[in-house]
C-alpha cells in the first residue's frame, strides 16, 4: 500500500481546535480534566495518551513578514500529532511488538498486545506517546487506522475547516507542500519552511509521515530541532557494555586467582 | 470571524490564498487577526468614526465609483431644504422634538416626496394618506452632477468632512498610518475590476448605534460600487443556526413572515388601513397586498374570505414595544404572567442577568424548552442571589415547566443561514425519552387549545378555532410532517393545492396561499429544493443547485448592479448578471434580481405605478425609488446619516459633538439598572467588551456540558494587557474581580499582548476582554459576564449594548455578600459631577412604563 | 452519576433531565486528573508570567516539557539493583567454580542469580500497565530494543540459574554455568544500554558510560551484599577483591558518566538540583565512602558490615537517582533543545 500521512500547513490554521475535538470524539478519548493553564488559549498543553491531537498557540512579540499590526506581534497556531516517523523510536523500542508499521506505513500501537512496559514513552524523540494511568497501556494517534481501513480520511483532517491538516499519500503531500512553500516564499513569507518532510532535513528519523510547514523555529512549537531515533546511536552502548562485561569477567578471575586456592 | 464562524472562514482563507487582503478591525488581537494581513486595534464602540473617516477619504480623494454612484445610488437626490445636519446642530439632526423626545423625520426626506423604507419603522410615516408616498424621484429633484449643496452626495461629503485620520487617532486610538493603509487597501480593491466585501457580526451590532454601524459600511460599499456584485457586499455573519430563518419567518414581536410588519393596534385597524400604511406606491413593496392576503390564506384557510378581510382581524395587533428587554422590565414589575423560553438561555445570555432573573421571579409561570435545565430553568433554585440568601425559593411564585427538546439530528427541518440559503436536515435518530421537537410542541399545543375551545361561540376564540391546523402526524410520537409545513411556507394554488414556483405567482384574490412570500419557490414543482446537495465540483461556481436561497434561489441580491447602466458587465473579471439584448432579457450566472425583461433603457412613464416605476437602472428594487441609499431619508429613528456617538458608558467625552450618546437610544431608568457616569467615571476607568470563544457557544447550554469543550476553555477568564496587569497587580492565572455598578464577577486572568493599551488624546486607555459563556450550571461553571451589562439599546432594533461599556478591575476573588444592583445599590454615589449624555433639548426625554426612556411614546403604552 | 435510567438504551442522549448532569460516554470516562473545581493541580503549574513568548535567544513552548518523562515506578530501579545482583552472582559463580574453599560462596552466588532472576521479573511485572500481559515480553525478539533483549536475557538467565542451582557443584555443568555467566553479564549491563537507548537527553547523552556504570555497580552491589554474609577467610578475600575492583570501577564510572552527561549542561542540572540532585549526591557520597572504607588497610567485622551497608545503599540510591534525573531532564525542554541545536 502507499504510505499516507499528514501535511500540516500552519499558515492556514485558525486555531479552532476542531481537529482536537474530532479526534477525541472519534476515538472516544476522555477529557483530561479542566485546567486553566494561563498559556494563551492552550489549556490542554501537550500531546498525551488521551490527547492525540493538540493545537499549540504561540504568542510572539515579533511580526510576521507581510503582515501589518499596530505593534510587533504575531500569534502562531500549530496542530500537533504523532509524526509517524519513517524510523520510529517507539516502534524500535517496543519489546512486545505491540507497535507495528501498518499497510499505510503508519506507526500503530496494537492495544491488545501492549502490556504497558513504558519503554516507548522514553524512546519517542517527540514526546508523543504516553502510558495512560487508568488503563495502563500506551496510546497515541493511530492515523485513524480504523477509518483508513474503511476508506475514510482521518477524523482530524476531515474536521479541519481550512485544510490546514491535509491528509493523503505522502508523496503527493510532499509535492503539494513544496508548491505551497514556493508560493509562500513568492508572497514574501520568507520565514516559512518545511519541518520533517525530507530525509536530508531530518536524518535522525529519516523523515516524517506527518510533516509541517512552520513559521518559526521548531522549538517554538514544542518540536525538537533535530530529533533522532535513539537506536541510531546506540550500537556504541552495546560496545561499551561488552567492554565492561569483559572487565567484569577479568575482575572476577583476578579476584579468584589472587584469592588463592588452598 | 475565525473565532465564531470557523467553517465559513475557510472561504476567507481560500480568498487569501488567491491573493485577497484580509483586514481585521477589532479591539483585540484574535484568531482572525492572527491570519489577517492587517489588524487594526480599535477602541470598542468607535467604528462609525473609523468608517466615517473612510467615507471622507474616498470622497476627498475622489476614489468613488462615479458611474455606479450617479446611476445606482441616491447621491443625486435633493434633500428637503429644512434638513440640518449634526455638523450644524452639535450632534443632532433637524427635527428633534424636545417634547416627544424623538425625531420628527419629515425634514430628512427627499425634496417633495416621502419614501417609505424597505424595512424598519414604517409606522413613523403614519396618520397621513400615503397615496404619494414612495413616489419615484422625478428628474427635477435630481442633480446628476452631484454639485447641488442640497444633494445627498454633498450632504454626505459635508457630514464626514471632520472625520479625518487625525480624528480617528483621537477617537479610535488607531494610528493614522494604519488607518490610511486600510482606506487605501479598500479603494485599491474596488472599481470595475475589483470588489471588496465587509463581514460583520455582533461586534458591530451590539451598540446603541448598532444599525448605524452597518449603515456606514453601506455608504462605503455604495461609494465604491461594491454592492450587488460578486465578491462585494456586506455580510452579516449570523449567530445561532437558522437565526436568519428566525428573522425571515420571525420570532420577532413586530414582524410577520417575509418582513411584513405586525399590525399596530392604533393604526392598522382593518386590512385596508394596514395595506395602505404599509404598501409602497412604487418599488417592489407595491406588491404588499398579495403577500399579506396569501399569508392569511395559509393561516386561516377556508375561513379567510374577502368579506371578512381574509381574517385580518384575527392577527395579533401590537400596542407597544414588546422587545426582549422591554418585556423583561415589565416582568420584573410583575406585569407579565407567563413566558415561553424555547432555545434560549436569557438568565445567562441577556443583559443585566440579575434583572433578567428578577423578571423571571415576577412571572406566574415559565416554560423552558432545552436539552437540560439551564440557568433559566433553575433560576429559582440555584441562582447567585438564592445562594447568597437574598431570595429564597419559597418566596418565588413562578411555576416552572421544563420540557426536554430534541436536537437538530433528531428532527427534520430547514436551516436558513447567513447568505439566505435554506438547507434541509433529515432526522438521523429518534429523540430520546420525552424529548420532542419545537414543531411537535407547538403543533400539539395548538391542537389542545383548539380542543379546549371547541364548544365556544365567543368571537374572541375564533382565531384559534379557525386556524388551519392539520399536518400529517408521523409515527408513534405523532411528529408533524415538517415537509408539509415547508409546503405551506412555499405556498400553493387554491383550491388545487399545486405548489407555487415563484413569488411572482402569489395573488391577492385568495387564489393562492403562501406562508412566507420570500420563501416561495423553495418547494418548486413539489420538490424540496432545500434538500439539494449537488457538490460544488459538479456544477458552476455559483452553485445554484446546492440548497435553495431566497428569494427565487438568488445567490446575490441586487445583482442587477453587477452590470453597468447599459446592462453590460462592469468588467470581464466581475461578470455576473447582464442584459442579453438578443433575447431581450436579463441573464447570467445567477438568477437576475430584476424584472427579467425590463431593458436597461426603460424609463417609467409619467404616472406609472407599482413596479412599473422601477427604471432600467434601478437595481435596488426593494427600495421605493430603486436606488441604494447613501443617505437614508426614512426608516431609521436616529438619523439619516451615521454619526459618531459614544457608548452609554464611555471613558471619553465625545470628541466630535456636544451630544455624547445616540439621542434616540433606549434607556431603562430603574433602580435595578443604574448606569455609570457618561464618561470619565473614576470608579470605572476601563473599557470593556464582551465576546465569544471558538470553544464555547453563547450562554453555554450546548457547550459547558461537554467535557471535550470544557477542557479547551475550562474557566471563566478575562483578557488584559501586561500593562493593565501591572497597573492592577493582576497575575496571569490568578483571580480578578470585574465590576460595574450593576454587578460583580470574578474570573481568571489571562495576561496577553493580544490586548494593548491605546494611546488616545495623550492618555493611556486600557481595554478588558470578557468572554460571556459562563454561568453557574453545567460541567464548567463561572460567573456570567452579563451580571455586568446594562439594559440600554439601539432604538431601531432594540439590540443591547454589550460590546462597549466601562468597568473596574481589581486583583483577587469577589467578596461575598449582596453583589447586584437588582438587590441593593453596589456603590455609594461619589459626589462626582455627572456629565450630561445629552444636549439640553434631549434631556427632557420622557420616561415611560418600567423605566423605559424613549421618545416613541405611542409605542410604550402598557401592553 | 449512577442513575438507574442513565444506561437505559432508549435514552440515547445520555443526559439526565432531572438533574441536568451529563452521563454520556465521554462524560463518564475517567478524567486523568480528577480535581474539584478551583484546585488546579496538573503536571505543570499555571504559567505565571506574561505568557507572550518574547524574542528569547533560545525559545521554547512556555517552558513546557518537550519530551515525556519516564513512567516507571519504584519497582524498576529496584529491579535494576536486583538484576545487577543476579548478574554479579552469575558471573562470580562461573569464575569461582572448582575451587573447593569457595564452595559456599559459589553456592551463595548461584542463589543470588536464582533469586535475582526470580524476583526481577516480578518487579518488572509490577511496573507494567497491564500486568497480566507480562508474557508478551517474550512475544517477539526485537534486536533494536534493549528491553526486548534484556527480557530474553532475564528469562534465559532465570532458566539457567534454576538449572545451575539444581546442578550444584557438579563438574559437567560448565556449559550451563558459563551460559549463565553470559546472561549475568547481560543483566549487569543491558539496563545501562536500555537507558542510553532513549530520547531522554540525560540518559542518551550518557549512553557510553551508562552500561559501564551499571556493570561496575553490579559488581559493587554483589560484593556489598556479600559483605553481610558469613564467609570463610578465603571467600572473604575473593569477595573483597572483587568488591574493591567493582567499587573503584563504580566510583570512577560515576564520575565518567557525570562528565559524559555533563556535555549537556542543562540536562546535567538534574545531578545538581531537586530530588534527583539530592539522590545523586547521596549516591555519590555513599559509593565513595564505601569504596574508601574497603580500601582502608585493616580488617574488622564492623568494617565489612558498614562497607556492605554503604555500598548497597549507594547502589540502590544510584539507580533511583538515575531514574529521577531522567525524569528531571525530560521536564526541561531546554535540555533537549540546546543539545540538539549544538549538534546542527
Ligand atoms: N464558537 C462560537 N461561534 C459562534 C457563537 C459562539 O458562541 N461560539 N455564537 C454565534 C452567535 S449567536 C453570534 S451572534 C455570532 C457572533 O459572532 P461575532 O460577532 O464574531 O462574535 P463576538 O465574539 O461576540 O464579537 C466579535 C468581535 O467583536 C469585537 N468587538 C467588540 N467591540 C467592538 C467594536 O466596537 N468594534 C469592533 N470592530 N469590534 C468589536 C470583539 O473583540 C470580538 O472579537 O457568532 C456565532 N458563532
Ligand atoms: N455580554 C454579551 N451578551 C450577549 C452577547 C454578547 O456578545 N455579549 N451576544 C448575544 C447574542 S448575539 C446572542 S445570540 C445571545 C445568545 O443567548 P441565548 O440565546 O440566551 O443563549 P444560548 O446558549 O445560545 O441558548 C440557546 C439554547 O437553546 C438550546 N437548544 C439548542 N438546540 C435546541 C433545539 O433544537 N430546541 C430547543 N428548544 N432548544 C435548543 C441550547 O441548549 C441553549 O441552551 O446572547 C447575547 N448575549
Ligand atoms: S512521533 Fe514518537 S510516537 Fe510517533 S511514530 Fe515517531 S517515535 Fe513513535
Ligand atoms: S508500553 Fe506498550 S507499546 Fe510501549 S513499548 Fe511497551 S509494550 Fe510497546
Ligand atoms: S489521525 Fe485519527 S487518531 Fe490521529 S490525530 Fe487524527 S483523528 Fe486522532
Ligand atoms: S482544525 Fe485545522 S484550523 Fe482548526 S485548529 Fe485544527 S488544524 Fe487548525
Ligand atoms: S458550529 Fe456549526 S454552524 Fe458553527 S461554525 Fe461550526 S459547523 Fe458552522
Ligand atoms: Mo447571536
Amino acid at each position: 500500500m502507499t504510505a499516507t500521512g499528514f501535511f500540516t500547513d500552519t499558515t492556514v490554521c485558525i486555531g479552532c481546535k476542531a481537529c482536537e475535538v474530532a479526534c477525541k470524539q472519534w476515538n472516544q478519548l476522555p477529557a483530561d480534566g479542566d485546567f486553566f493553564s494561563g498559556r494563551s488559549y492552550d489549556n490542554t498543553i501537550h500531546l498525551e495518551a488521551t490527547t492525540w491531537r493538540h493545537v499549540a498557540f504561540v504568542e510572539r512579540s515579533v511580526p510576521l513578514s507581510g503582515r501589518t499590526t499596530a505593534h510587533p506581534f504575531s500569534w502562531l497556531f500549530m496542530s500537533d500529532v504523532c509524526k509517524h516517523c519513517r524510523r520510529a523510536g517507539c516502534l524500535e523500542a517496543c519489546p512486545t511488538g505491540a507497535i507495528i508499521r501498518t499497510e499505510f506505513e503508519s506507526v500503530y500501537v496494537q492495544p491488545d498486545v501492549c502490556n504497558g512496559c513504558g519503554y516507548c514513552v522514553v524512546a519517542c524523540p517527540f514526546g508523543v506517546i504516553n502510558r495512560r494511568q487508568d488503563d495502563g497501556r500506551a496510546w497515541k494517534c493511530t492515523l485513524c487506522y480504523d477509518r483508513q481501513r474503511d476508506g475514510m480520511e482521518p477524523a482530524c483532517a476531515k474536521a479541519c475547516p481550512t485544510d490546514s491538516i491535509l491528509f493523503g499519500p505522502v508523496e503527493e503531500l510532499k509535492r503539494h507542500a513544496e508548491l505551497r512553500l514556493a508560493e509562500l516564499h513568492r508572497k514574501g513569507v520568507t520565514e516559512a519552511y518545511l519541518y520533517g518532510m525530507k530525509e536530508e532535513d531530518q536524518p535522525g528519523t529519516e523523515g516524517l509521515h506527518a510533516f509541517f510547514l512552520l513559521l518559526d523555529r521548531p522549538e517554538v512549537y514544542n518540536l525538537p530541532p533535530d530529533p533522532a531515533v535513539p537506536t541510531k546511536s546506540c550500537a556504541v552502548s552495546w560496545g561499551c557494555m561488552a567492554l565492561a562485561a569483559a572487565g567484569m569477567v577479568a575482575a572476577g578471575m583476578v579476584a579468584v586467582r589472587r584469592g588463592g586456592e588452598k | 470571524m475565525a473565532e465564531c464562524h470557523p467553517v465559513g472562514f475557510q472561504w476567507v482563507m481560500e480568498a487569501k490564498r488567491r491573493g485577497a487582503t484580509i483586514i481585521h478591525v477589532d479591539p483585540r488581537f484574535t484568531r482572525t487577526s492572527a491570519v489577517a494581513d492587517l489588524h487594526v486595534p480599535i477602541r470598542a464602540g468607535t467604528d462609525i468614526a473609523f468608517l466615517g473617516a473612510i467615507v471622507n477619504y474616498i470622497i476627498s480623494n475622489d476614489r468613488w465609483f462615479r458611474e455606479y454612484v450617479v446611476n445606482y445610488t441616491n447621491a443625486p437626490a435633493i434633500i428637503n431644504e429644512k434638513f440640518q445636519d449634526t455638523e450644524d446642530l452639535d450632534g443632532l439632526f433637524s427635527g428633534w422634538d424636545a417634547e416627544k423626545g424623538q425625531y420628527d423625520t419629515s425634514s430628512w426626506g427627499y425634496e417633495g416626496v416621502e419614501v417609505s423604507p424597505a424595512a424598519g419603522h414604517r409606522e413613523m410615516f403614519s396618520g397621513e394618506p400615503r397615496s404619494e408616498r414612495g413616489a419615484m424621484l422625478s428628474a427635477e429633484k435630481l442633480d446628476p452632477t452631484l454639485s447641488d449643496p442640497r444633494c445627498v452626495f454633498q450632504i454626505v461629503k459635508r457630514h464626514y468632512s471632520r472625520y479625518t485620520p487625525e480624528m480617528v487617532e483621537e477617537t479610535c486610538g488607531v494610528p493614522r498610518e494604519l488607518f490610511l493603509k486600510v482606506a487605501e487597501a479598500l479603494c485599491e480593491n474596488s472599481g470595475r475590476d475589483r470588489t471588496s466585501a465587509f463581514c460583520y457580526a455582533v461586534g458591530w451590532t451590539q451598540h446603541t448605534v448598532g444599525v448605524q454601524y452597518i449603515r456606514t459600511a453601506a455608504i462605503i460599499q455604495l461609494l465604491l460600487g461594491n454592492i450587488g456584485r460578486p465578491g462585494g457586499g456586506i455580510m452579516a455573519l449570523r449567530g445561532h443556526s437558522s437565526i436568519q430563518g428566525s428573522t425571515d419567518i420571525p420570532t420577532l414581536y413586530n414582524m410577520l413572515p417575509g418582513y411584513l410588519p405586525m399590525p399596530k393596534a392604533t393604526y392598522d385597524t382593518d386590512l385596508n388601513k394596514y395595506v395602505e400604511y404599509n404598501k409602497s406606491a412604487t418599488g417592489w413593496w407595491s406588491e404588499f397586498p398579495k403577500y399579506i392576503v396569501s399569508l392569511l390564506k395559509a393561516w386561516y384557510g377556508e375561513a379567510a374570505r374577502p368579506d371578512n378581510d381574509w381574517c385580518y382581524g384575527y392577527l395579533p395587533h401590537i400596542t407597544g414595544d414588546h422587545s426582549h428587554m422591554v418585556t423583561v422590565a415589565a416582568m420584573a414589575d410583575r406585569m407579565v404572567k407567563g413566558y415561553f423560553v424555547m432555545g434560549e438561555n436569557p438568565a445567562v445570555g441577556s443583559m443585566n442577568a440579575a434583572l433578567q432573573r428578577k423578571g423571571l421571579r415576577g412571572l406566574d409561570w415559565l416554560v423552558v424548552r432545552d436539552f437540560a435545565p439551564t440557568e433559566t430553568a433553575e433560576f429559582w433554585r440555584s441562582a447567585p442571589e438564592v445562594v447568597r440568601g437574598e431570595v429564597t425559593p419559597e418566596q418565588i411564585g413562578t411555576e416552572v415547566f421544563f420540557f426536554p427538546c430534541s436536537a437538530h439530528t433528531e428532527k427534520d427541518g430547514s436551516f436558513t443561514n447567513t447568505q439566505r440559503l435554506l438547507q434541509w436536515h433529515h432526522k438521523a435518530i429518534e429523540p430520546p425519552g420525552d424529548c420532542r421537537s419545537e414543531l411537535h410542541f407547538v403543533y400539539h399545543l395548538g391542537k389542545r387549545l383548539k380542543e379546549l375551545y371547541r364548544h365556544s361561540d365567543a368571537a374572541k376564540d375564533r382565531p384559534i378555532l379557525d386556524l388551519a391546523w392539520n399536518y400529517r402526524e408521523i409515527g408513534e410520537m405523532q411528529e408533524p410532517d415538517a415537509e408539509e409545513v415547508l409546503a405551506e411556507i412555499n405556498g400553493y394554488t387554491l383550491p388545487e393545492r399545486n405548489p407555487l414556483s415563484a413569488y411572482t405567482e402569489v395573488k391577492d384574490d385568495g387564489s393562492t396561499a403562501c406562508g412566507c412570500w420570500i420563501y416561495c419557490g423553495c418547494r418548486k414543482d413539489g420538490v424540496n429544493q432545500t434538500a439539494r446537495r449537488k457538490p460544488g465540483s459538479e456544477q458552476d461556481w455559483v452553485a445554484l443547485q446546492w440548497g435553495w436561497a431566497w428569494p427565487a434561489n438568488r445567490r446575490l441580491l441586487y445583482n442587477r448592479a453587477s452590470a453597468d447602466p447599459d446592462g453590460n458587465p462592469w468588467s470581464e473579471r466581475k461578470k455576473y448578471v447582464w442584459w442579453d439584448a438578443a433575447q431581450k432579457k436579463w441573464t447570467g450566472f445567477d438568477t437576475p434580481d430584476f424584472i427579467a425583461t425590463r431593458p436597461p433603457d426603460y424609463r417609467p412613464p409619467e404616472g406609472a405605478e407599482g413596479i412599473a416605476t422601477l427604471s432600467g437602472i434601478d437595481p435596488f428594487i426593494m427600495q421605493a425609488e430603486g436606488k441604494g441609499w447613501l443617505y437614508d431619508p426614512s426608516g431609521l429613528l436616529d438619523g439619516p446619516l451615521p454619526t459618531h456617538y459614544e457608548p452609554q458608558e464611555s471613558v471619553l467625552k465625545n470628541p466630535l459633538y456636544g451630544q455624547q450618546c445616540n439621542p434616540a437610544r433606549l434607556e431603562w431608568i430603574r433602580r435595578d439598572n443604574p448606569y455609570h457616569k457618561a464618561w470619565g467615571d473614576p470608579h470605572y476607568p476601563f473599557v470593556a467588551t464582551t465576546y465569544r470563544l471558538t470553544e464555547h457557544h453563547t450562554a453555554g447550554g450546548m457547550s459547558r456540558w461537554l467535557p471535550w469543550l470544557n477542557e479547551l476553555q475550562p474557566e471563566m477568564f478575562i483578557e488584559v494587557s501586561p500593562e493593565l496587569a501591572e497597573l492592577r497587580g493582576l497575575e496571569n492565572g490568578g483571580w480578578a474581580t470585574v465590576s460595574t455598578i450593576r454587578g460583580e464577577i470574578e474570573a481568571r486572568v489571562l495576561v496577553t499582548e493580544r490586548l494593548r493599551p491605546l494611546n488616545i488624546q495623550d492618555e493611556v486607555l486600557h481595554q478588558v476582554g470578557i468572554p460571556y459563556h459562563w454561568s453557574w450550571i453545567g460541567r464548567s461553571t463561572g460567573d456570567a459576564a452579563n451580571e455586568l451589562t446594562a439594559f440600554v439599546a439601539d432604538p431601531n432594533v432594540s439590540i443591547e449594548e454589550s460590546k462597549a461599556f466601562s468597568v473596574n478591575v481589581v486583583a483577587g476573588r469577589r467578596p461575598p455578600g449582596p453583589r447586584a444592583a437588582a438587590a441593593a445599590p453596589l456603590t455609594e454615589p461619589s459626589g462626582f459631577e455627572d456629565p450630561p449624555r445629552d444636549l439640553e433639548a434631549v434631556q427632557g426625554k420622557p420616561i415611560g412604563h418600567h423605566g423605559l426612556r424613549t421618545g416613541k411614546k405611542e409605542l410604550t403604552e402598557e401592553g | 452519576m449512577n442513575l438507574p435510567w442513565s444506561h437505559d438504551p432508549t435514552l440515547g442522549r445520555e443526559m439526565n433531565p432531572d438533574f441536568a448532569v451529563l452521563t454520556g460516554e465521554a462524560a463518564e470516562q475517567k478524567v486523568k486528573h480528577p480535581e474539584p473545581k478551583g484546585t488546579t493541580t496538573t503536571p505543570v503549574p499555571v504559567w505565571s508570567t506574561v505568557p507572550s513568548l518574547s524574542v528569547q535567544p533560545i525559545p521554547d513552548y512556555y517552558r513546557l516539557p518537550l519530551l515525556k518523562q519516564p513512567v516507571w515506578i519504584w519497582s524498576v530501579p529496584t529491579y535494576f539493583y536486583v538484576g545487577g545482583l543476579a548478574g554479579g552472582g552469575a558471573v562470580l559463580a562461573a569464575v569461582l567454580h572448582g575451587k573447593r574453599s569457595l564452595r559456599t560462596l559459589a553456592f551463595i552466588c548461584r542463589i543470588l542469580a536464582f533469586v535475582g532472576t526470580t524476583i526481577g521479573p516480578g518487579l518488572l511485572t509490577w511496573d507494567l500497565g497491564k500486568k497480566q500481559r507480562f508474557y508478551n515480553m517474550l512475544r517477539v525478539f526485537r534486536p533494536t530494543s534493549p528491553m526486548s533483549i534484556g527480557s530474553w536475557a532475564l528469562a534465559g538467565s532465570g532458566g539457567l540459574a534454576t538449572l545451575a542451582l539444581l546442578q550444584g557443584d557438579r563438574e559437567e555443568g560448565a556449559a550451563v554455568r558459563w551460559a549463565l555467566a553470559g546472561g549475568g553479564l547481560m543483566l549487569a549491563g543491558y539496563t545501562g544500554v536500555l537507558l542510553g537507548n532513549t530520547a531522554n537527553p540525560l540518559w542518551h547523552g550518557a549512553r557510553r558510560s551508562l552500561p559501564v556504570l551499571f556493570t561496575a555497580s553490579s559488581m559493587a552491589s554483589t560484593a556489598g551484599l556479600l559483605e553481610f554474609l558469613p564467609l570463610n577467610r578465603c571467600e572473604e578475600q575473593v569477595a573483597d577483591r572483587f568488591g574493591v575492583i567493582g567499587k573503584i570501577a563504580e566510583t570512577a564510572s560515576m564520575e565518567i558518566m557525570e562528565r559524559e552527561a555533563g556535555r549537556n549542561p542543562v540536562a546535567a542540572k538534574a545531578f545538581e538540583e531537586g530530588t534527583s540532585g539530592l539522590l545523586w549526591k547521596s549516591a555519590k557520597a555513599l559509593v565513595v565512602a564505601g569504596t574508601v572504607l574497603s580500601l582502608l588497610p585493616f580488617k574488622a567485622r564492623w568494617k565489612r558490615r558498614l562497607g556492605g551497608t554503604l555500598t548497597t545503599a549507594g547502589a540502590i540510591c544510584l539507580r533511583y537517582a538515575l531514574l529521577e534525573a531522567g525524569r528531571q531532564a525530560a521536564r526541561d525542554p531546554q535540555a533537549v533543545i540546546i543539545e540538539q541545536r549544538s549538534r546542527r
